[in-house]
């Protein structure tokens, strides 16, 4: 008895109903990399050129065969097309998408490109219901965010809103839960001790004077020191977000401004 | 029998002109080269005609033009070596219906031991199939008996699978 299974293609944060025919075949054709060792197509099917929407899967020895099932067939299951890829020359500061498999999915086909700027490395998975969705809600398709490594997560049901600063989500690079232990301890931190000269100076004295002065050698938890540093500074030496005034109205510029208003 | 020209892995197939440019007949085709660690096989072409028919004799391979009605048949001079790559493997391989007529060698190197391969002519045959690598890619051809079919190793993987299932093979999810 063949599974139906509803036709999706993934690739980031997108979902589209359908996978694409071309030629008798679901075609292989990356927008990152070379394909110059001509990695073959994921699948082929007897479905003119167009969309496939609901399908049957088969197996060969020689691989996999897609059939085109009714109209009146309720889906069962999800076909995947998931588009992985790591961007190339000109995009490099986007985020590259990817996807970890866990024992819900079965893949079924896969190509890859060979060279050339960026890569990608598509794979045709039977996956759970609602899957797609799932890796999609995930991903943030933002600048400077990260290559995401995006795995099923159950009873997911999208990003909600987050009380981290977007610069500090982007430098943990979306994962809350060390964002919040890094804020946590920045909290903690007995700012008054840090010394002005040592904490304007570049990343590798930055990062030294704050762990001297907290005794914690693990303190930026695998951050950048100098992406995050700027948020130390405003919430010690910033009253809600603006520059300190000192009695006579003028604005403290700088942190030794701020220490010296501290009787420091 | 019409003769085909693969120039090079991975190229179509194409019917080989037996007029030079000046208009006049072709006087021979040659295969492989010339030179140290190679070899060369020189095919006079004689008579006139659209088609060709090779005829051997003790001292080698004549090619006679006319208008022959071969059952499908037909010649083709197949260079089987791609771009220089040290160790890439150059040569016909998984051949099938195919009878080499004349066989010619082209090589890499000044003494021609850097890798290399063979240029052939050959009789080929109603589904006659065989595979060519060049530099990065394999390609697969195929001659129906009047026309030439090209695919890739994973294009002919997914042809045949379609072809199993349609006849009831594999296995559903």
């Amino acid at each position: 008895m063949s599974t139906s299974h509803t036709a999706l293609t993934l690739r980031g944060n997108r979902v589209e109903n359908g996978i694409s025919v071309s030629n008798g075949q679901v075609p292989f054709r990356p927008r990152w990399g070379m394909t110059r060792d001509n990695p073959g197509p994921l699948a082929s099917t007897p479905a003119p050129d167009g969309n496939l929407d609901k399908v049957h899967v088969a197996i060969a020895d020689e691989g996999v065969v897609l059939v085109p099932c009714g109209e009146t067939e309720t889906p069962q299951k999800e076909l995947v097309l998931v588009e992985q890829y790591h961007t190339g020359s000109g995009r490099g500061r986007w985020p590259g998408f990817h996807v970890g498999l866990g024992p819900e999915v079965r893949e079924l086909s896969s190509a890859s490109t060979g060279g050339g700027s960026g890569s990608e490395y598509w794979l045709l998975v039977s996956a759970p219901l609602g899957w797609a969705e799932n890796i999609a809600s995930q991903f943030v398709n933002e600048r400077d965010y990260g290559d995401q490594v995006i795995s099923f997560k159950p009873g997911n049901t999208g990003k909600k809103e987050s009380d981290v600063p977007r610069d500090i989500l982007i430098a943990f690079q979306g994962n809350e839960d060390r964002a919040h232990e890094f804020m946590t301890k920045v909290a903690r931190l007995d700012a008054s001790k840090l010394d002005e000269h040592e904490f304007s100076c570049g990343r590798a004295r930055k990062k030294a004077e704050v762990i001297r002065v907290s005794g914690d050698a693990d303190f930026f938890l695998g951050a950048d020191p100098l992406s995050v540093c700027g948020y130390i500074a405003e919430v010690h030496f910033s009253q809600e977000g603006e520059p300190r005034q000192d009695a006579g109205g003028g604005s403290f510029g700088s942190l030794g401004d701020a220490l010296r208003e501290a009787g420091l | 029998m019409k003769l085909y020209q693969i120039e090079s892995p991975g190229s179509s197939p194409a019917l080989m002109k037996l007029e030079t440019e000046d208009g006049k007949p072709l006087a021979n085709i040659t295969v492989g080269e010339r030179g140290r660690g190679r070899h060369e096989g020189i095919i006079p072409i004689i008579g006139e005609g659209p088609e060709v028919r090779a005829k051997k004799t003790d001292e080698g391979v004549v090619l006679v033009r006319g208008d022959w009605r071969d059952g499908g048949q037909c010649l083709a001079a197949i260079n089987a070596v791609g771009s220089y790559d040290r160790y890439r493997s150059y040569g016909i391989h998984d051949a099938r219906g195919l009878q080499t007529v004349v066989s010619g060698s082209i090589a890499f190197g000044d003494a021609g031991r850097i890798n290399g391969g063979e240029e052939v002519l050959a009789v080929v045959e109603p589904g006659a199939i065989f595979r060519l690598n060049s530099k990065y890619a394999s390609t697969w051809y195929m001659w129906t008996g009047t026309e030439w079919r090209t695919e890739s190793p994973g294009e002919r993987k997914a042809r045949l699978a379609l072809q199993k299932v349609e006849q009831g093979g594999g296995e559903w999810l």
